[in-house]
Formats: C-alpha cells, sequence, structure tokens
C-alpha cells in the first residue's frame, strides 16, 4: 500500500509542471552556479602608490618595493584605477607625509580602497600599509621596530590548510539548503492538495491507515529531498570529503524539510498559501546558510533555527572535513528538530482531514 | 428484509454543543436499498462517515457487517464501497490510474480496470486525464472507483447531483445490478423521485434525527393521501381544478356531482410525493 502510494505521489509530484520543471532546472542551474563560482578565495591584494613629482629613482623603487604597490602618477588616476576595480587600494604619499616619516613624527595616511571589501581584506590591506610605513620610518629613522607578521586563519581550519575558503564552498551550505527548499514546497502542496481535494477521504474508506498515509507521504518526502541534495553533494565533488557525516546529515536534514513540509500542509488551503508559507519558512530556515557565508552576521540566537543544526554540520564536513566529535552533537538536534516537525505536522495534518 | 448488515445503535455525534446525529436506530438488510433522505445539516453525512469509519460515535454504536465499525473500521473497510458528494479523484492521474491506485490498496490481483470503465460508459477515454473529464464522467468514475472491491455494502452520497439524464440512468442501473447481486446501497439524496425509484425503504432524517422509515409505497399510503383532480369548464369560459380526496367517507358523492354537472374536462388521480410526506412529516422542505 505505501509503495502504491509513493508511486502515486512521485508521478503526481512530476506531472505538475511547476514543480516538475523547478525541480529539475534548480538542481542543474545550483550545480553551473557551484562550478561557475572562483574555485579560489581572492585573497591577494594589489595596491597602487603616489609618490611627490620630485622623488628620486630609487626612493621611488625604494617605497614601491615597501608597500609591494604598483606607482601611479597621480592622485587622480590613483582614485579612478581603485575606483574601476585595477586595484584593491591605494595611498598617495605626499611630500608632508614623507617628511614626517622621515623624522620619525606620527603619521596620518589616507588610504583609498573599493567599497564593499570584506573586513579580513581590510585587516590584511591594514598590516600591510602599517608594516610598509614602519619600514620606511626604520630605515629614514633608523629606529628599531619590533615587527611581527603572523598568518592569521579566518574560521575553523580543520584540516589545517591554512587557506581561505572559495565562496562557492561557502555558499555550498546554503545551495543544499535552496534545493530543500523547492522539495519542500512541492511536498506542502503535495499534501496539501490531498486534503483540500478530499483525495485523502476516499483513500481512508479503504483499508489504508491513517499510519500508511502518512508513512508514505514521509517516505516519499525524505527520499525525494535526499535524492536532490545528494545529487548536489555528488556533482560538486564535496560528498567524499566525509561520506558517512554528509549523508547522514543530509538525510537528517530532508527529515526536518518533511516535517516542515507535512506542519505547512496542515495550513495551507490552496497553492498560494502554500506558496506564502513556504516562503515565511524558508526565509528562516535559510539564515543560518547565510551565517555561513557571512560569518559576522548573526550572533548566538542563530542557534534557535533548527536549520543551524543543518547547516553547521554540513559546512564543517563539507568544507573541513570534519568528524563526528565536531557535528555529532548538532545531528542529534537536527534529527529532534526534524521528529518534533514531523510529529507536530502530522497531528495537525489529521487533525485537518479527520 | 434480509440479514442486516447495518445496525445503528443510539448512534449520536456531537460537534461540540451541536448534536448532529441524536441517537438513531435502524438497520439495513443485505441487497437492500435504504434511501436517506433530509435536508442540508440534518445528519446525512456525518451519519455516512461514522457508518464508514471515518468518524468514531460519540455515544451509541454501528454495527457494520456484524463489525463495531468504530473498532474494527479497517477490517470493515475492506468491504465498503463509498462514492462521495464532492469529487475527489486525482485529477492529473487517468481513469486506469485511479482505479489500478485503488486496487492497490484493496490489494487486488488480476484487477481489470478497463471491465469497470465499460460498465460505467468511460471506456474510450480510460486514458485521458480526470481534468478533462465532465461532471457526469468523474461521477461515473467515482461510482467505478466505489465498486472496485466488489463491495457488500455501497455508500453513495448524492451520486447523481447535477447530471444528465444519460449518465443518471447509467448510474440508476448500476445500482440496481449491486443490489440484485446481493449489495446493500446506502443512498443519500435530495432527489425525492431517484429515491422512490431505487430504494427499497426510505429514512427521513431531520435535526439529527429519524423521523420516518418505511417502504415509500407504506410512507405514501400513511401520509399521503391521494386525490382526484378534475379540471371543470365555468360559467365564464374558464377552467378551474377541484381536488377530491378518495379516501374519504364522502368520495363517491362527490364525483357523482361533478361529473353530473357536465362540465368536466379532464380527470386523473394523484398521489401525494415523497417531499410531501417529508414536510408534513418535518414541517421543513428538503432544500430548507
Amino acid at each position: 500500500m505505501i509503495r502504491a502510494l509513493i508511486e502515486k505521489d512521485l508521478k503526481l509530484y512530476f506531472r505538475n509542471p511547476f514543480f516538475a520543471l523547478i525541480t529539475l532546472l534548480s538542481l542543474v542551474l545550483v550545480i553551473a552556479l557551484y562550478f561557475l563560482l572562483p574555485a579560489h578565495a581572492e585573497d591577494s591584494l594589489s595596491t597602487a602608490l603616489v609618490l611627490p613629482a620630485d622623488t628620486s629613482a630609487e626612493m621611488s623603487a625604494f617605497l614601491s618595493e615597501a608597500f609591494e604597490s604598483e606607482l601611479l602618477d597621480s592622485q587622480d588616476a590613483l582614485m579612478k584605477a581603485v575606483e574601476a576595480g585595477d586595484y584593491s587600494a591605494g595611498m598617495v604619499l605626499t611630500d608632508a607625509i614623507i617628511d614626517d616619516l622621515a623624522n620619525g613624527r606620527p603619521v596620518d595616511v589616507p588610504v583609498y580602497t573599493t567599497p564593499g571589501m570584506t573586513p579580513e581584506l581590510k585587516q590584511a590591506l591594514t598590516s600591510l600599509y602599517t608594516a610598509g610605513l614602519n619600514n620606511v620610518n626604520y630605515v629614514s629613522a633608523e629606529e628599531q621596530l619590533h615587527i611581527n607578521d603572523h598568518v592569521i586563519v579566518l574560521g575553523p581550519d580543520l584540516l589545517d590548510i591554512n587557506e581561505a575558503l572559495a565562496l562557492r564552498d561557502r555558499m555550498l551550505p546554503m545551495l543544499i539548503m535552496m534545493m530543500f527548499a523547492i522539495e519542500l514546497m512541492g511536498l506542502a502542496n503535495l499534501i496539501s492538495e490531498e486534503v483540500t481535494r478530499g483525495t485523502v477521504k476516499a483513500l481512508l474508506v479503504t483499508p489504508l491507515r491513517v499510519r500508511q498515509f502518512f508513512s508514505a507521504k514521509m517516505l516519499m518526502g525524505v527520499g525525494l529531498a535526499f535524492l536532490e541534495v545528494m545529487l548536489l553533494a555528488a556533482a560538486t565533488g564535496k560528498l567524499f570529503v566525509s561520506p558517512a557525516i554528509v549523508v547522514s546529515a543530509l538525510l537528517i536534514g530532508s527529515l526536518l524539510m518533511t516535517g516542515v513540509a507535512f506542519f505547512i500542509a496542515a495550513f495551507a488551503t490552496d497553492f498560494m498559501s502554500v506558496m506564502a508559507w513556504s516562503v515565511l519558512f524558508l526565509l528562516l530556515l535559510m539564515l543560518p546558510g547565510f551565517n555561513v557565508m557571512f560569518p559576522t552576521m548573526a550572533s548566538a540566537w542563530i542557534k534557535v533555527i533548527p536549520s543551524y543544526y543543518l547547516v553547521e554540520p554540513l559546512h564543517l564536513a563539507l568544507n573541513y572535513g570534519a568528524g563526528w566529535a565536531q557535528v555529532g552533537s548538532n545531528l542529534l538536534i537536527l534529527f529532534a528538530s526534524g521528529l518534533a516537525f514531523l510529529l507536530l505536522g502530522s497531528a495537525l495534518l489529521r487533525r485537518r482531514f479527520q | 428484509m434480509n440479514k442486516a448488515t447495518i445496525s445503528a445503535r443510539d448512534l449520536t455525534y456531537r460537534y461540540g454543543d451541536l448534536t448532529a446525529v441524536d441517537h438513531i436506530n435502524f438497520e439495513v438488510g443485505e441487497g437492500e436499498v435504504l434511501g436517506f433522505l433530509g435536508p442540508n445539516g440534518a445528519g446525512k453525512t456525518t451519519t455516512v462517515r461514522m457508518l464508514t469509519g471515518q468518524l468514531r460515535p460519540t455515544e451509541g454504536s454501528a454495527l457494520v457487517l456484524d463489525e463495531d465499525i468504530s473498532t474494527s473500521a479497517k477490517q470493515v473497510q475492506q468491504y465498503l464501497g463509498v462514492s462521495f458528494e464532492t469529487t475527489n479523484l486525482y485529477e492529473d492521474m487517468s481513469a486506469v490510474e485511479n482505479l489500478e491506485l485503488f486496487a492497490r490498496l484493496f490489494n487486488l490481483r488480476n484487477f481489470d480496470a478497463m471491465e469497470l470503465l465499460e460498465k460505467v460508459g468511460l471506456s474510450g477515454r480510460e486514458k485521458e486525464r480526470v481534468s478533462n473529464y465532465s461532471k457526469g464522467m468523474k461521477q461515473r468514475l467515482m461510482l467505478a472507483r466505489a465498486l472496485i472491491n466488489h463491495p457488500r455494502i455501497l455508500f453513495l452520497d448524492e451520486p447523481t447531483d447535477g447530471l444528465d439524464p444519460v449518465s443518471s440512468q447509467t448510474i440508476h442501473a448500476i445500482i440496481n445490478e449491486a443490489s440484485a447481486g446481493g449489495t446493500t446501497v446506502f443512498l443519500t439524496t435530495h432527489d425525492m423521485v431517484e429515491a422512490d425509484k431505487l430504494s427499497h425503504r426510505v429514512a427521513f432524517i431531520n435535526k439529527g434525527q429519524i423521523a420516518a422509515m418505511d417502504r415509500p409505497a407504506v410512507l405514501k399510503q400513511h401520509y399521503g393521501k391521494r386525490t382526484l383532480k378534475i379540471e371543470v369548464q365555468d360559467g365564464q369560459g374558464g377552467t378551474h381544478t377541484q381536488s377530491i380526496p378518495l379516501d374519504g367517507s364522502e368520495t363517491a358523492k362527490q364525483v357523482e356531482q361533478v361529473f353530473a354537472s357536465g362540465s368536466v374536462l379532464t380527470a386523473h388521480t394523484e398521489e401525494a410525493t415523497l417531499e410531501d410526506i417529508f414536510i408534513q412529516i418535518t414541517g421543513r422542505g428538503l432544500l430548507g
């Protein structure tokens, strides 16, 4: 009986032109998007420098090397080049600044940067210029300076890869959430239609039991969601970093999404209300995905959202090869949340059609 | 009456403070067609939902095929066929796919959908999506679905509501055939003519209670008055109709007087309809 219902649901899911198209299209587009994004993080800084016109050739060469910058002719040219994105940043050293440096006086140097520069790059830029200015100051004033260079790795570095994560890898948990989102809407719509069209009543006056009806919906929902996100994880090659953990996280995540779909279907009365409820839930469920992309975005409250316990272990497992010790507790919380949503959604749905 | 297949004992259902079905008692025999009549909100659908195991009675019990439906619903449903008032088919599937799905739920082997579809006059369009069907075709498909397991009891809720005469005739023929084969038919309908034509007995339900239940002929004899309608020409060139009760002590004398006047144009007897009787018993119309 359960098998008959699952086959029927799959048939109906893919006969709905909207969901059939959007499911296949989003899978292809999300995989394409992943590969279109740069495979490595852009962590190099290109900088420019403008010096007074009468600076000697030796001094120019020294300063260019000290600041690892390309020399430009004028402040105007520098500003245009930075604005056009030719350089990450630029600095103009006037006669007064060079004089202050030569005499060991404190200096105030304006630095031009492109808008939207990440905090990591700004920090790197500050280090570069501070080191350069101290270097110049040391050579000019012959004062002993203590400059320590050290590498700062932002975020967890479980693999000790010692390099920044590419944007596409930071985006991967978010892309997985997007795939879940499509499936969630499709399943919620399928269940909601079953109730609003009264077909569930026809099913339940046969020997089919309510628990078999819910089991079929759950298996279909979890199966479809799991298959889609597994395809995505496999296509990106990330599935094989920590296969057991990734598969577990995706499977439990599918359970959570199916539970949420049950919950939505219990309230939605037609296609539009399925969409409205889905958007509401998805905005919330996707926040942890944004948090991975922009780590400074949210604080501890993000942990209240159940999908945090899906996104976080996925991020750690997919991108850093985390082990069970790092993600085990998150997966347990995820499982509990998924189960809670599933039971609550089932109870509400049952009330609706009985 | 043959052996009872449905037996309701003080069957009651309350929605909060509202008593939808109020301690009703009745039995329906094997192969019998029972017309269950009443206005909207009288408790017909709630009764059907209890008898088919969709609702658990608040009080009382219903034995269906000798089993208490509230505790053995799934065993009993194996032998029930239910056709709902509102269309609830899978519209994005074909007629064959709809029937095959339900055949699998009933665990039927070697099921032949075409045989049933031919019976309800849908062969030739069996592979079309149901969404393309007319209302009559959908209604016939719902009946086919209800017949899929050769049910011992068939619950039909307004099976011909809004259908053309041809579709209605097809459904009537199927109901008669099922009844002749021993299937009990529990027919809920607003259509008094249909109920009169198909039902061995009818039950009038009003405000959750059964107001009367018997064979249509007996109800008519008991509650209705046969009358003689005589169209008479009056003195000014017009006509008027006189009604003379046929069962009164003065009937013969009255008829003789009218015919003696020599102005009778037409005369015919008229029987009370089930609707007249329903109004007489309950004080309200079926559509009220």
